[in-house]
């Protein structure tokens, strides 16, 4: 079985040649590498790092940060084989539809097509994540055996289900490593080659700028290559993938793609703040799925709380997933709170137990969260980024309208109530922290004006680029994101697939 | 009251259904200074109806006096017969699971609680 190739080993200067170059080998490269897999046409895969961890190759990921407090930009991912996924945490749900729609009421939302386009590419990209069946709020079908529903009244939250990546089929075993996991698979694939310790620096277009001409490679301690391909993905995450199309400005001097300034912008995450809310259930029992991932049918579950679809729409709130945490206890107030409302209920509260709840939120697309160029330079000359990020109060308030909505549809079930723990913003900053989610930053539209890719993920104007990931997204959703942009991205497999045909 | 005496006081941070609709007045409406002594107020028998609603008068005060501090103004007077009104014969729970169904709702201190309760409970704490 031939071995991957190691760019430190090619000679300096060689131009190297592929019909497709795929940028970045973490779940997006390498989902797409597997779907090419016998095509009659020659794929390279080129990887910045090598199978391990490496500080050097890592310190090319470091960048500085304005605005909100937010992670270091060479903290929230990881830079060799398999990417992001080397430490991931597995956690697994399909967009939903709304994600997908232009809403009014929400400026900039809106992706080119519906769910449904995508929906064909779930259960591939499911096996790729290792995530068991499909089933998710199909769940509902065998609850009995994921234990007792907290009921809820009628009302806008309903009871969602995330699914577990394993990499074994045990909860405790780690989620898929993309790198590991799939290296033999890709080592065995005819038409491909893996380059590993190949940091693409440069994008170089034709002189009319409309084509992509070759890729520049750089090693680290030293040498350079070039490989010019038919045609090219970026795939090295939604930091790298802006950085490289803003600082290949050699012969678009704002950088590829960067013709209307939208390449960098709308950078996303999920906020994830802690201890949101405290549920009070008033009979104390919580079941199990609630608290933690457990084991049923082949796949690995835990149920949290979603706004629906209908409620969403009806009260203009962005999309969030509510996880209950732990157990907490209240002060005096809380208990006369508790003790007060199941006596007006006219129930037993006195086995009342309290959680904390936590959550993934959905943000509103914002263009002056960006990414920009700076003068600083790495270790193989390119700019840093400077991240801008943003937080809008009203990302804060969409998400307390939904738990909000959460203790009155309790109160109806007579199962329990609600505090909303952080009302301020800086209550919610104090307990925030964010899913290493990085979205948005070439977003997906069919008008160059607002987007810097088109529906098939072309780069606009740029005739053979293409970029994959979640960068691509132009609203985010509340749903974490690698299964679903590896569902786009084998989408994207079948559009080269037929650009080669 | 004139508006002199009136001091500035936090509006209600939510209100679902609104202390509002049950007449809760803004002119001549109780300010937390005026509490202060219709704390100390002797036994009213006039509101017993009400206040034999609630199990836990202790419980109900604490949760009263958060409700009146976030909502500022509130006249016993004016939410008592709308009060009645809104539970006529029927039995607590019932006129709980109302507001919880028609999203009569308050927040005390991030507590979200039915209406009816949070006002009987600031009726049990103004009323001693
Ligand atoms: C702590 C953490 C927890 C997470 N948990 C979850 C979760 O529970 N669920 C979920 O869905 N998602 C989760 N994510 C996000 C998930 O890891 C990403 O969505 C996913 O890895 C993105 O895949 P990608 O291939 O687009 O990018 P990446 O994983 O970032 O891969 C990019 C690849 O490109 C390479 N590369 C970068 N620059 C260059 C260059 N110039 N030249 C060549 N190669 C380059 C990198 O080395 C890397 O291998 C988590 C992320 C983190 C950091």
């Amino acid at each position: 079985m031939p071995a991957f190739l190691d760019a430190r080993s090619v000679p300096a200067d060689t131009v190297l040649e592929t019909d497709l170059a795929i940028v970045g080998g973490g779940p997006a490269g390498i989902s797409l590498a597997l779907a090419l897999a016998g095509a009659p046409f020659k794929v390279t895969l080129l990887e910045s790092g090598g199978l391990t961890f490496d500080d050097k190759t890592q310190a090319l990921y470091a960048g500085t940060q304005t605005g909100v407090p937010y992670l270091a930009l060479n903290g929230s991912r990881l830079r060799y084989f398999g990417g992001s996924s080397n430490h991931w945490g597995g956690w697994t749900r399909p967009l939903d539809e709304s994600d997908f729609q232009k809403r009014d009421w929400l400026p900039y939302s809106g992706w080119p097509f519906a769910r449904k386009e995508i929906e064909a590419y779930f259960p591939r990209a499911q096996e790729l994540v290792e995530a068991g069946p499909f089933l998710y709020d199909e769940t509902m079908v065998f609850s009995d055996e994921l234990g007792r529903t907290i009921p809820l009244g009628d009302g806008g939250v309903y009871t969602s289900y995330f699914q577990f990546s394993k990499w074994k089929d045990n909860v405790d075993d780690l989620p898929t490593h993309f790198g590991q996991r799939y290296a033999e698979d890709l080592k065995r694939t005819p038409n491909l080659n893996v380059m590993l310790h190949a940091n693409i620096t440069g994008l170089r277009l034709a002189p009319n700028a409309k084509t992509l001409d070759h890729l520049d490679i750089a090693v680290l301690g030293g040498g350079s290559l070039k490989l010019k391909a038919k045609h090219a993905v970026l795939a090295c995450g939604a930091i790298e993938n802006a950085r490289l199309l803003l600082a290949s400005n050699d012969v678009m001097k704002t950088g590829v793609g960067n013709q209307n300034d939208m390449v960098g912008r709308f950078f996303a995450d999920h906020p994830i703040p802690r201890d949101t809310a405290t549920m009070v259930l008033f009979d104390g029992a919580i079941p199990s799925f609630y608290l933690a991932a457990q084991t049923a049918h082949g796949a690995i579950f835990r149920k949290t709380f979603s706004p629906t679809e209908e409620f969403k729409r009806k009260n203009m709130v962005l999309g969030s997933l509510t996880t209950v945490e732990n157990s907490v206890s209240l002060d005096a107030t809380g208990r006369a709170m508790v003790a007060a409302t199941a006596d007006a209920l006219g129930i037993d509260g006195r086995n009342a137990k309290a959680f904390s709840l936590g959550c993934g939120m959905e943000m509103a697309p914002d263009p002056d969260r960006r990414l920009t160029l700076t003068t600083e330079k790495d270790a193989l000359g390119l700019p840093r980024l400077k991240l801008h990020m943003t937080i809008a109060d009203s990302d804060f308030a969409h998400y307390r309208d939904t738990m909000k909505e959460l203790g009155r549809q309790l109160l109806l079930a007579k199962s329990g109530l609600i505090r909303l723990n952080q009302a301020s913003r800086k209550e919610w900053l104090s307990v925030m922290d964010w899913g290493s989610h990085h979205l948005g930053t070439t977003r997906m539209h069919a008008d160059p004006k607002n987007g810097v890719v088109d529906a098939n993920q072309q780069v606009h104007g740029v005739a053979n680029l293409f970029v994959a990931g979640s960068s691509v997204f132009p609203t985010y959703g509340s749903s974490n994101p690698t299964m679903n942009l590896i569902a786009l991205t084998l989408r994207l497999g079948d559009h080269i697939k037929s650009l080669f045909a | 009251m004139s508006e002199k005496e009136k001091i500035s006081i936090p509006r209600r941070r939510l209100v679902i259904g609104g202390l509002a609709a049950l007449g809760v007045g803004v002119m001549g409406a109780y300010t937390l200074q005026t509490l202060g002594f219709m704390y100390r107020r002797p036994h009213n028998k006039q509101y017993d109806d009400l206040l034999s609603l609630i199990w836990n008068r202790e419980n109900a005060e604490r949760i009263g006096v958060i409700v009146l501090d976030e909502d500022g103004q509130f006249e016993p007077w004016t939410v008592a017969p709308q009060l009645r009104r809104r539970i006529g014969k029927r039995k607590l729970p019932e006129v709980i699971l109302e507001d919880a169904k028609q999203g009569r709702l308050v927040e005390a201190r991030g507590w979200v609680i039915p209406e009816t309760l949070a006002l009987l409970s600031a009726l049990s704490a103004v009323i001693r």
